[in-house]
Formats: structure tokens, C-alpha cells, sequence
């Protein structure tokens, strides 16, 4: 895989129209071009530890941010948070919870766990692809990560 | 008889006892001693008088009677002693009448010797006082004995005659004590020592008989009395002891002092004659020294006697031998020649000479000297001389004798009288003058108890205890001894110095001690005067305490007497359950009120056991109830116990009970509460409580699950409610995008409408999760500073564009205490609420304002808004209510729900004032703690 193919952002987002919502906000913003998305919990943590159908990935090709939905089938998303923040050759991830809930008990839980941005999807489009663009040019150009 | 079988005083009883022994022993020894003619045992000291044996025998009875009174006698037994005490009594005092009147009967000797005299007194008879004590003794015996019932009087008497017994006793004890006994030196017959001991222990055991009736009858056996009067009578016998001995060391000192004073005296007269006869035996020497050797007279005596008839050398002799006879009283003066032949005589009468004169003359003419020719009788007159011989002695013819010169001395002219006198009156002082005669002592001057005994009267040396042998065996000073009468005298003894003779100036001990008597009866009746003033003063404390003692019983009678009555009441008409039991639970007594509740009359209560009644009702072990209430606890307190009554139903009590004392026996006082109705409502509220408990649990239980339903509900609301609003409003937007080519003006505006509702329909679902959260949440109170807080808000909720628009005046605001998030989300609502409504007024104004009130904050917020119609207001504060149009103001109609649910929850009320297009005032209040 060449570094073009590397995966800068891995949406976990269960909801196809919020994923097409996304996708579209991100499109508008030049910032889909790699996106990978997967749609449980379980898919997500296989994707970020390169195993079941991921496991030709090399665990060591993290994505430059997880964009991460909290209400996500089998294994939700504050679980999925917490084994990324538990490992060690994840932890550095940075990952950014976009949800619908703006219920105070989840906010405390993310950041407890070690989330890098709580946001919450507004409601209104424009709203969200401003959102969205924010997210992706603060992470993927502003951010600074360590060195691989 | 009773008075033998009632309870005896054991102590005093065997005291009595003894007494009688003594008394007996005492009257048996001294008959023992007439019998087998051992004096000691009758008399005990020769010097005085025996115990007669009627005495001795009467002693004896005295002695049976009281050893045998206190046993348990039979009534004919009883007769006999009464009849023997009669019999003492009259015997003694027929005696007591014969005695006084000086007849003594043989009879009372019982055939024994006894013919002596003591003193004047006959031995072997009572003595009338012997009599008269036996006499009340009797009385005494036999007032006691008869002490029965309520004759207290009669112990009394008993008492006070065996008192004065005692008191007799006690004198003739303290005589015979003194060394002096007072009786005796008259006819009147004295009580022996022995009879006086005897009365000694007769009376006090007479005393102890009587007091041992009397406190019989005196029922206080109280300790503290008792405890008094024995400390009382210890003291009274420490004094008496004190003021007896203090008596016997005064008399003899007095004594001592007395003896001394007439031993100085004796000494002082001895002294005194002893120098008066040396002076005159000086001066009839000097007499004869004149003549002898005298030239003067030698030469008269020669010419004389070789010419007798030279009438000068006569005369001047004759003359001068006159002189000196009439000078110095000599009774004869004789001048004879060397041949012994009378040549001049003075007077000239004619007399014969002793056989002893011309005896001494031949010596003084043989020696030359003068000889002094002591006491010597003449034969021919029978008279006693004294005689000098002078040798008349002729220097110049080689000392050749002339003849020989005598001045004949008769002792009666000066010499005896010198020696007779005394210098006080006294009726036995006497001085003898003796010289030793060979181994004999002989007296030389006529005696005042003896008559003729000059020169005739002598007595042998070998009698060591005269005075006068004493002295001619060389005492000199006081000697103690007989005299010629065998009387005890005292003497001072002395040689004359110069003579072959000594003096005895003695006294008659009797006449001596003839003061002390009177002196012993003085000191005797002041030792008895104290004795009984201390004795009075003992009886008047003794009385004065007792009566005391009865007083303070007497009152705390009384008052026990009125608290028992007191008690008595408290008791029966008590409500409570009261019962006086014996130590086994046996009732003694109970009160109305318990046998009104057991159903059972007071007499059945009577004989029942309080177990078969009361049981513990909590423990299992219901037999307990006597061993661990009744026996082992003194107190026992607020037990609960079970109470079966007459009918079997069975009542819940507390039992209370206390050891106490009922007429000395320990028993318990028992107190029974009847809770049984109070039981039952608590069992009752017990029920209660706990099916209200039960209900709680299942609510509270129904509530959690709510509650939880109310979270997951909440939840998805919040979550999946929102995920189509997004997706409408996203796709609406993506048709408006993607497809405007083929919508037209109408299509794109009707598609904002389908998105400007999905924007309120967010807002609303996000102002009911608000209210929701303000519902269920905890409250988490800190110091709030409203000021500052409604100033922020404020800054908050508009942007400057707005507020270049409004007149806003924030007035300091009260602090208060709250959950700061709740109370911002308050002002923020009510602050945002005031913008809206009045940023559409010409006039635009804010005021903000609080006050403290009793216990509430109250804060406002006044706008000049559109204001409402006050018909509506009780509608303000309702979920989704609004007073105006949506299109003209936005808005969920959650917002004052929420400030109200917030102010609520905090304690606290909202209210509102306004008036159609005449602004708006909202209130809200907080408690002030």
C-alpha cells in the first residue's frame, strides 16, 4: 500500500444517512479521498487492530483520526473508545466522537476515557458540513502527530 | 412466775449468780474459822474486830437465796426463798433492836467461845449496823424478786435500798481502806472487815438483781441507749475511782503532814528539857566548884574546926552556908569534919543519913573530888535526894582533908516539876526520865499513869519494844514502841549529856491520831458528798439523754406514722398495681387495683404465690421468673411480664419490684403497670409500619424502574430522535443541491419549510430533555452570587447588537445558596424571555432586582416588553403554553416550565405581573438557608 492509499479518516457510523451525510460534508471539503468506513463497533475495533476481515492491515498504519458514533450495534462506541485508549499502539489516536447525544453522562464518559473532541452533529445540514469541514481541516492539516 | 420464764439477761443473770457465791463463801469461811478457831478467816488482822457468826450465817443464807433465785424455780421452791428472805428480814431487825439497846445474846455465839472485847466492843454479836444493812437487804431481795407485770416501782425501790446498802458498805470500806476504822473505840459494835466485804458483794449483786428486773421491763433494748448508759456508768466508775483515791492520797497526806508536825514537836520539848537539866546540873556544879579548894573557906573551916568556940570563923561559916542553901533551894546543907562528925548543919534540925551518904562522902574525901550522888531514896523519910560532896581540902598542909561540905538536892522543888512539865494540854504527853540500872532500865521520876514509880518502878532491857529501853540502848531521835502501859506511843529519846540519865518525851499514837479521826469522817463524807454529787449529775444526763432519745423516737414514731399512712393511701387507691410480697413471691398485701385486675379478691390473693399470676413475657423460661426477679435482685425494673387472669385471659404488665422492710422481716414491693392496650397499638403501628415500609420498598422499587425507563427513553430521544431531523434537513438540503435545475422557486421554499421545522423540532426536543434532567437530577448546592451570575447571563444570551438596544439596570442582588447550573439556566430563561418579548417595543428596558425577605430571596426581572394578558398568567409557567403567536415570537413554551420546575425543586415559588403591550415582571423566590 502506498502512502496515498493510507487511510487518513475512519468514520464508525451505523446510520447509512449520517454516513452519506458525512461523506458529503467531507467530499465538499476535499477531505474524502481515504475515508473508511465501517458500520458496528466490531468492525471498527477488527479495522484499528487489523484483524477478522482486517487483518491484512498492519496495525502500525493507524488513521490520522477516528471520527466515532456512540450508538453503534453490537459493540458500542464509548467500548470501542475504551480499547483504543487501553492499548498501547493505539492509544495515540486521536479520535473525535460525533453523536447525536448531547447527554452530559456521555460526554463525561468520553472524556474520561480519553476522547481528543466530543461534537455534536447539529441537526441542521449546514450546520454539520461546517462541522464536519472543521474537524477534518483541524485534524488531517492543523494536528501535529508524532512520527510513525 | 412469769417473770422467771421470760427471756433472762443471761450476763447478769450468771453475775447475780456469782454474787451469791461469794456472799455465801464469805459467811461459810468465817464460820469455818469459830469453828476450827482460825481467827484469819473471821477477822482477817487480829487488830480488829471478828465477823459475828450470826453474821457469818446470815452471809450464808444471803448467799443460797441469790445463787438459787435464778434458776427456773417451782412455785413451792419460790415459797421457801420468800419465806427464808422473811426470815433474814425479821431475824436482823429484832437484832438491829436488841444490838442498839446493848443486850447481846448468848445465843448468837452457837455455843462457840467468844468472850473478848475489842475496844470496848464485845466480840461475837452482830453489829447493830451489820443488822440494819441485812435488814434492807432483805427488803431490797425481796422487792425484786417480787417485781412482776407492770410493778416497774418496785425494781425501783429495790434498787434505790441495795443502793443504799452499797453506800454503807462503801463507808466502812473506805474506814478500813483508811487504816482507821471509825467504829470502833466505844461500845457501839463495829462491822467487821470481813462483814464489810461481805455487804459489798451482797449489795452489788442486789443491784445487779434489780437492774437486771429493771431493764427487763425497759423495753428499749435500744442499742444506743444501751451504748449510753454503759459509757455513762463506765465514767461514773472512772470518777468514783478518781475521787476515792484523790480522798485516800488527801488523808494521807494530811496524816503524814500531822505525824510530822508532832514528831517535831516531841523533839523540839526533848530538846528543851534536855538543855534546861544540863544548865542546872552546870549550876549545882559551879556551886560546889566554889567551895572546893576555896582558901577563904578552907581557912574558916580550920580555925573552926581547931577552936569551935571562935564565934567569928563560926558565925562567918554559918552565915555563908545559909546563903547558898536559901540561894539555891538546897533542901540540907551539911559541913562535916574528916571523922564524918556534924559540925554545922543547915537547917538545924536533926536527921538521919542514908546509907548511900556516908558511902559517897568516904569517896569524895578518899578522891578529893567533888562527887555528884545521883537519885537515891532515904531510908528514914523515904524521900529521893540528889546530893554533891565536897571534900574541904587544906593546900598549904600537903592537901590534907578537912572534912567534907554536902548540899543535899531535892528533885521536887525544881528537878520534877522541870520534867513533868508539858507545854501544851494533852491528855497522855509525858516525859520520863531513866537511867540504866544494871539490865534494867529504871524509871527516876514519878510517872502520870503510874504511881510511885520513881526509883521503884524499872522494867528489863530485854522488853526491846519501850521507848525508854530504846533509849538507854542508845536511840536517839523518834522511836515508834509501847510505853510502861503497853500503849503504842511515839517518843524522842536522848541521852542527857554529862549524866548517866535519859529522857523519853512521848505521846499516845491514839492521842494522835484522835484529829485524823475527825479528819477521815471529813474526808469520808466529802469522798460520799461528790460521789453522789456525780452520781446525780450521771442520773440527770442519764434521764436527760434518755428523755431526748424517747423524744426523738417519739417524733420519728410520728413521722413514720405519717408516712405509713400516707403510704397506706398511695397504696390502695393507687390506679397502679401494687403488692407487698414475702421474699418467695407469697402476697402479703396488694391494692384495689390489683385485684380488680387479676379478677381475684384480695383475701384469694392472699394465699397465692405472685408466679402463678406473672410470668416474663419475652423470655421462654417462664419458671425464672421467682429466681431472677424475686430472689437474686434487689430492684427489679420495667420487666415485662405476662398476667393471667381469674378468667384466663391474659394481660401485658411491666413489673417493677423492690426489697424492702416490713416489721423487720425482708419482703419486695412490687408495682404492676397494665400496658396491654398500650402493646397492642404498638403492635398495631408495628403492623402498620410495616406494611407502609413493604409499600415504600415497592414504589421506591416501580420508581427506579421508571426512572430507568425515563433515562433510556430520555436517551433515545435525544439520540435517535435527532438522526432523522438530520437526515431531512440533509437530504432536503441535498435535493436543493443536487436537483435545482428541476425545482422550482416554490419547491425550494417549500423545502425550507420541511427544514425550518426540523430546526424547532430540535430545539423542542432539546428544551424537553432539559426539563426532564431538571426533574430527575440532584441538586448540588454552593454560595451563589446573583449579582455577578444575572450579569453574565446576561452577557450571554445577547450579542452586542442587542444589548446597544436596551437599557438594562442590574441592582445588587441578595446571595444565595443553589445548584449553579439549575439557577443560571433560570436567569437565562427568564433574561432571554425579557429580550424577546421587548426587543419588538420602541421602549426597550431591563430591570433586574432582588430583596430578602423572611426566609426567601425574592428576585425580578422587569421588562418593557409586550407583556401578557394577566387573565392568562396562571398559564405562564404550564409545559407548551404561550401567550403569543409563533410567528411572532419563537419559542418551545418550555422555558418558564423549566425556570419554574428549577425554582421549585430549590424550595422556592415564580410568579408574574404584566399588562398587554405594558411590560412583563417575573418573580422568583429562594429560600434564604
Amino acid at each position: 500500500m502506498n502512502y496515498q492509499n493510507e487511510i487518513e479518516i475512519l468514520l464508525v457510523e451505523d446510520n447509512p444517512n449520517d454516513v452519506e451525510l458525512a461523506l458529503r460534508a467531507l467530499k465538499k471539503n476535499n477531505l474524502a479521498n481515504n475515508v473508511e468506513v465501517v458500520m458496528d463497533g466490531e468492525d471498527a475495533l477488527d479495522f484499528i487492530f487489523a484483524r477478522g476481515n482486517y487483518n491484512h492491515r498492519k496495525i502500525e498504519n493507524t488513521p490520522r483520526v477516528i471520527l466515532l458514533d456512540l450508538k453503534l450495534p453490537k459493540i458500542d462506541g464509548i467500548e470501542v473508545l475504551k480499547a483504543i485508549k487501553s492499548d498501547e499502539r493505539t492509544k495515540i489516536i486521536p479520535v473525535v466522537v460525533l453523536t447525536s447525544s448531547k447527554e452530559e453522562r456521555d460526554m463525561f464518559e468520553s472524556y474520561r476515557l480519553g476522547v481528543n473532541s466530543y461534537i455534536v452533529k447539529p441537526v441542521d445540514f449546514d450546520k454539520f458540513v461546517n462541522s464536519v469541514r472543521d474537524i477534518g481541516l483541524y485534524w488531517l492539516l492543523l494536528n501535529q502527530l508524532p512520527p510513525k | 412466775m412469769d417473770v422467771i420464764n421470760n427471756g433472762q439477761n443471761k450476763p447478769q443473770l450468771l453475775l447475780i449468780k456469782t454474787g451469791g457465791i461469794i456472799v455465801g463463801c464469805i459467811g461459810f469461811l468465817a464460820l469455818l474459822g469459830w469453828f476450827i478457831k482460825f481467827s484469819w478467816l473471821t477477822r482477817l488482822n487480829e487488830a480488829w474486830i471478828p465477823m459475828a457468826p450470826s453474821t457469818a450465817l446470815f452471809f450464808l443464807l444471803y448467799g443460797v437465796i441469790l445463787f438459787i433465785t435464778n434458776l427456773h424455780l417451782k412455785s413451792d421452791l419460790r415459797k421457801i426463798i420468800v419465806r427464808l428472805a422473811s426470815l433474814i428480814i425479821i431475824l436482823t431487825t429484832i437484832l438491829l433492836f436488841l444490838s442498839s439497846a446493848g443486850i447481846y445474846l448468848n445465843i448468837e455465839h452457837f455455843g462457840l467461845a467468844a468472850s473478848e472485847e475489842i475496844k470496848g466492843a464485845p466480840v461475837g454479836h452482830i453489829s447493830p449496823l451489820t443488822a440494819f444493812c441485812f435488814t434492807l437487804g432483805g427488803f431490797s431481795f425481796l422487792l425484786s424478786f417480787h417485781t412482776t407485770g407492770d410493778k416497774l416501782k418496785r425494781a425501783g425501790f429495790a434498787f434505790i435500798i441495795a443502793g443504799i446498802v452499797w453506800a454503807i458498805g462503801l463507808v466502812l470500806l473506805l474506814a478500813y481502806f483508811f487504816g482507821f476504822p471509825l467504829l470502833y473505840g466505844s461500845n457501839f459494835i463495829p462491822p467487821a472487815l470481813s462483814t464489810t466485804l461481805g455487804f459489798n458483794f451482797l449489795s452489788t449483786t442486789l443491784l445487779i438483781a434489780a437492774s437486771e428486773k429493771i431493764s427487763r421491763f425497759v423495753q428499749n433494748t435500744d442499742k444506743e441507749i444501751l451504748r449510753m448508759s454503759h459509757i455513762l456508768v463506765f465514767v461514773f466508775l472512772v470518777l468514783v475511782a478518781g475521787i476515792t483515791s484523790g480522798g485516800y492520797i488527801y488523808y494521807k497526806n494530811f496524816e503524814k503532814n500531822h505525824r510530822l508536825e508532832v514528831e517535831n514537836a516531841l523533839s523540839s520539848i526533848a530538846d528543851l528539857k534536855i538543855s534546861e537539866i544540863t544548865q542546872w546540873r552546870k549550876e549545882r556544879l559551879g556551886n560546889a566548884a566554889v567551895f572546893y579548894k576555896n582558901m577563904n573557906f578552907t581557912g574558916l573551916v580550920k580555925s573552926y574546926f581547931q577552936n569551935p568556940n571562935d564565934g567569928d570563923a563560926g558565925t562567918r561559916l554559918q552565915i555563908w552556908l545559909k546563903q547558898i542553901r536559901e540561894a539555891y533551894q538546897y533542901s540540907r546543907i551539911c559541913l562535916h569534919d574528916n571523922e564524918m562528925k556534924e559540925r554545922i548543919i543547915y537547917p538545924d534540925t536533926y536527921e538521919l543519913h542514908s546509907s548511900s551518904f556516908l558511902l559517897n562522902a568516904s569517896e569524895a574525901i578518899n578522891s578529893k573530888e567533888i562527887v555528884f550522888a545521883d537519885f537515891y531514896r532515904n531510908e528514914n523519910n523515904n524521900r529521893i535526894y540528889l546530893n554533891i560532896f565536897i571534900p574541904v581540902i587544906d593546900i598549904q598542909s600537903n592537901n590534907r582533908v578537912l572534912g567534907i561540905l554536902s548540899f543535899r538536892i531535892d528533885p521536887t522543888i525544881y528537878l520534877y516539876p522541870l520534867i513533868k512539865n508539858w507545854y501544851t494540854p494533852s491528855k497522855t504527853a509525858e516525859t520520863l526520865l531513866v537511867r540504866r540500872d544494871s539490865d534494867n532500865v529504871l524509871f527516876l521520876n514519878d510517872l502520870r499513869f503510874r504511881k510511885d514509880a520513881a526509883l521503884n518502878f524499872s522494867e528489863p532491857l530485854s522488853n526491846a519494844n519501850l521507848s525508854s529501853v530504846k533509849a538507854v540502848l542508845g536511840y536517839e531521835g523518834i522511836v515508834e514502841g509501847i510505853d510502861y502501859r503497853e500503849e503504842p506511843v511515839l517518843a524522842a529519846v536522848r541521852a542527857i549529856p554529862g549524866s548517866p540519865w535519859y529522857l523519853v518525851a512521848r505521846l499516845d499514837i491514839a492521842e494522835i491520831y484522835e484529829p485524823m479521826k475527825e479528819k477521815l469522817l471529813e474526808t469520808i463524807f466529802l469522798i460520799l458528798t461528790l460521789l453522789a454529787g456525780t452520781g446525780t449529775a450521771f442520773g440527770y444526763v442519764w434521764r436527760q439523754q434518755n428523755s431526748k432519745f424517747y423524744k426523738e423516737k417519739y417524733e420519728a414514731a410520728e413521722i413514720l406514722r405519717h408516712s405509713e399512712e400516707k403510704f397506706s393511701k398511695a397504696f390502695h387507691s393507687n390506679v397502679v398495681m401494687m403488692a407487698i410480697t414475702d421474699c418467695d413471691g407469697k402476697f402479703i398485701e396488694v391494692n384495689n387495683a390489683y385485684s380488680k385486675l387479676t379478677g381475684y379478691s384480695r383475701v384469694e390473693l392472699t394465699g397465692k404465690n405472685e408466679v402463678e399470676l406473672i410470668s416474663l413475657n419475652s423470655s421462654p423460661e417462664e419458671e425464672k421468673l421467682s429466681s431472677t426477679l424475686v430472689e437474686i435482685e434487689d430492684t427489679v425494673n420495667r420487666y415485662e411480664v405476662k398476667i393471667t387472669t381469674r378468667d384466663d385471659s391474659c394481660r401485658i404488665g411491666l413489673y417493677s419490684s423492690e426489697k424492702i422492710n416490713v416489721q423487720g422481716k425482708q419482703a419486695r414491693l412490687t408495682i404492676l403497670v397494665d400496658i396491654t392496650e398500650r402493646k397492642n397499638a404498638e403492635d398495631e403501628i408495628r403492623k402498620l409500619n410495616e406494611k407502609l415500609e413493604q409499600r415504600v420498598k415497592d414504589r421506591t422499587h416501580q420508581l427506579e424502574i421508571a426512572n430507568k425507563e425515563l433515562e433510556a427513553f430520555t436517551y433515545s430521544v435525544s439520540h435517535d430522535l435527532r438522526a432523522p431531523l438530520r437526515a431531512i434537513d440533509g437530504f432536503s438540503r441535498f435535493l436543493v443541491e443536487d436537483y435545482s435545475d428541476k425545482l422550482d422557486n416554490e419547491g425550494q421554499r417549500q423545502l425550507n419549510i420541511i427544514r425550518s421545522n426540523t430546526q424547532k423540532m430540535d430545539q423542542l426536543i432539546t428544551d424537553l430533555l432539559t426539563l426532564s434532567r431538571v426533574a430527575k437530577g440532584e441538586l448540588n448546592y454552593s454560595d451563589i452570587d446573583m449579582t455577578s451570575l444575572a450579569t453574565a447571563v446576561y452577557l450571554d444570551v445577547t450579542t452586542k447588537i442587542t444589548r446597544n438596544k436596551f437599557l438594562i439596570k442590574i441592582n445588587p442582588l441578595p446571595g444565595t445558596k443553589g445548584d449553579i447550573n439549575l439557577v443560571r439556566q433560570v436567569w437565562s430563561n427568564l433574561i432571554s424571555n425579557a429580550v424577546k418579548y421587548t426587543l419588538p417595543m420602541d421602549k426597550r428596558e431591563i430591570e433586574i432586582g432582588g430583596n430578602s425577605e423572611k426566609e426567601m430571596n425574592v428576585y425580578f426581572i422587569k421588562d418593557s416588553g409586550v407583556g401578557f394578558n394577566p387573565v392568562y398568567k396562571h398559564k405562564l409557567f404550564g409545559v407548551f403554553q404561550r401567550l403569543h403567536k409563533a410567528e411572532d415570537f419563537d419559542g418551545t413554551g418550555v422555558g418558564l416550565a423549566i425556570v419554574q420546575r428549577i425554582v421549585r425543586k430549590h424550595g422556592g415559588h415564580t410568579w408574574a405581573d404584566g399588562i398587554v403591550n405594558g411590560g412583563a415582571t417575573f418573580y422568583f423566590s429562594l429560600p434564604i438557608k
